[in-house]
């Protein structure tokens, strides 16, 4: 199959199973509605439970799980990068750490929903600013100090977090837990996150053939004309961007971030162009399917989303890995 | 043309090269000698804009380096590294395609005329069978004749090539040796290699530049600078000079 055969296919693939994912998503739960009545609820909506159901309980948390996961994917396929490291996942330089260790400290203080993404928030983009700020050298940004400040930082941050859980009061736990281990239950309006979804797969095809330059190491890159030091700085803020964004949304959810770009490449698309709108179809359509599946398996018991996305997840990559010759 | 003037180079603790002038024409292919450490790749990296010098200047066509935007420089200036760091997950034909960012549209790809220029210099180093074939799968030789290929995709006119023979069997030494020298020859095109293999400094190259170490480069015609007495000096070996028809090539003394 010849390379533009083959993303010409993913596309089709990837296309089809987000619509598939997102159907769903809107059909599967404890009020049981057919697929029919989705597609006729999408395209004739009338008032009704059904309705009501669909648009104003699953149609938001569907879209959530979209957008996180489309979101993570595109910060791992960046971070892959912009590190060069095929380990790097969103988390890597301590925004997930950072965030939950402000949610749960809003978790201790009893805090509501709100305050927590607010404070969920404010310790991503300290960690953030701790990463950037201690690595950052005009003219000289060294990406290995910037992994190892990121994995040090996420050390120390999950020690706290440890700290924290150990402290807490029993009956706060479960949700702490939950939270750590990413769950979309308690998002609030998508509609943030999937803009920054879009403006962020936007920024991405912009930079995609720099993208492909920088995995080629920075002097090459810049041999070749690329303006790295820039370049890098926008890679690291709209990873950090999408991480936040993502990880305010649903908490740390793991996994994905990790594995999308890696299963695109596994498939033979490795220029950005197409990895990176690949990667966040991939992403999105497995986190709405994982999610989906969070809430229904033990209904009414609803289960952290971060359990499916593994369980989905490592069969699927190990299957591709298996595969590769 | 590039040309250097006044060119000092440092790494902390080191002079490698002081006050060096040269300037490197169309036609000419530069051979680059010199004991390892001694300062050939950073003097690589100065010609093509990617090191500042600690003193002196490089001038492209008449223009200060720095002063020119990096793709129009990378338009000119085709540079071989010595190390690449990166992995590369794509195909062969999608690595040789990367040559061409400098000419392609800001937001528009690469077009038909890109793939042909990749498709052409893959078939100068012999490479064309490997096209659809991933780049992490190649030998060392293969990736080596491959990484020569982006850079004349590049089509830049001036090659600056860190090691261009490392890795390579004899005949492919041969071949991009010859294609090298060719180019300049028929292209007026302009090569400055570091080389190291002893078969090939005596052979092809109109100019060269030897490192003695200690900062001290000396920059001349090929039948001034590859001098017997010369080489040893800078080497600090004895070694002995083998002719064949109007080559010669310079081997150490076991």
């Amino acid at each position: 199959m010849t390379s533009r055969s083959r993303v010409l296919a993913l596309y089709g693939v990837l296309g089809a199973a987000s619509i598939a994912s997102l159907v769903a998503a809107l059909a599967l739960g404890s009020f049981p509605i057919s697929f029919v009545s989705v597609v006729d609820s999408i395209v004739f909506p009338a008032p009704g439970v059904a309705h009501d159901v669909i648009w104003n309980l699953r149609a938001p948390r569907a879209l959530a799980a979209f957008a996180c996961g489309a979101l993570l994917a595109l910060a791992g396929t960046l971070l892959q990068v912009l590190l060069r490291n095929a380990l790097a996942d969103p988390y890597i330089l301590g925004v997930s750490g950072g965030a939950s260790l402000g949610a749960l400290l809003a978790i201790t203080a009893g805090a509501s929903a709100m305050a927590m993404s607010v404070s969920a928030f404010a310790g991503a983009v300290a960690a953030i600013v701790v990463v950037f700020g201690l690595t950052y050298r005009a003219g000289d940004w060294n990406v290995y100090r910037l992994l190892l400040t990121g994995v040090v930082l996420s050390a120390g941050l999950s020690a706290l977090i440890s700290l924290t859980l150990v402290l807490a009061p029993e009956a706060q736990l479960k949700g702490m837990l939950f939270w750590l281990m990413g769950d979309l239950s308690q998002s609030g309006s998508p509609a943030f996150a999937a803009l920054m979804a879009l403006v962020l797969a936007a920024f991405g095809l912009a930079a995609s053939l720099r993208l492909d330059l920088l995995a080629l190491g920075e002097l090459k890159a810049r041999s070749l004309g690329v303006a790295v030091g820039p370049l890098q700085i926008a890679v690291f803020a709209a990873a950090a961007l999408a991480t936040v964004t993502a990880v305010v949304l649903g908490g740390a959810i793991g996994f994905i971030g990790l594995i999308a770009p890696h299963a695109i490449r596994l498939a033979g698309v490795a220029h950005h162009r197409a990895l990176v709108p690949l990667s966040m179809l991939l992403g999105g359509a497995l986190l709405t399917i994982a999610d989906t599946a969070a809430r229904t398996a033990w209904a009414p018991q609803q289960l952290p989303v971060g359990i499916f996305t593994a369980l989905i997840g490592v069969p699927a990559m190990l299957f591709l890995l298996g595969r590769q010759r | 043309m590039l040309r250097c003037s006044g060119l000092t180079l440092e790494v902390p603790g080191r002079v490698l090269c002081r006050g060096l002038d040269a300037s490197f024409a169309p036609g000419e292919v530069w051979a680059v000698l010199g004991r390892n450490g001694t300062g050939k790749s950073t003097l690589i990296h100065a010609l093509a804009g990617l090191t500042a010098p600690a003193a002196g200047a490089v001038e492209l066509d008449g223009a200060p380096l720095e002063r020119i935007d990096g793709k129009s420089r990378a338009r000119r200036i085709g540079v071989l590294l010595q190390l690449e760091e990166g992995t590369y997950w794509g195909t062969v034909e999608e690595y040789v395609l990367l040559g061409r960012f400098p000419r392609a549209a800001r937001w528009g790809g690469y077009t038909k005329d890109d793939a042909d220029a990749a498709a052409a210099a893959l078939d100068a180093v012999g490479m064309s069978a490997f096209s659809g074939q991933r780049y992490a799968t190649l030998s060392g030789g293969e990736r080596q004749r491959v990484r020569i290929a982006q850079i004349l995709a590049q089509r830049p006119g001036i090659f600056l090539m860190d090691e261009p023979l490392q890795h390579l069997d004899l005949a492919h030494q041969a071949l991009v040796l010859a294609l090298m020298t060719a180019r300049a020859r028929d292209h007026a095109e302009t090569a400055i290699m570091v080389l190291h293999e002893p078969l090939w400094i005596g052979r092809g190259c109109t100019h060269a530049l030897v490192f003695n170490g200690e900062g001290t480069v000396e920059a001349g015609r090929a039948e001034e600078m590859l001098t017997r007495d010369r080489l040893e000096r800078a080497y600090g070996c004895s070694l002995y000079e083998v002719a064949h028809g109007e080559g010669r090539c310079f081997v150490p003394t076991v």
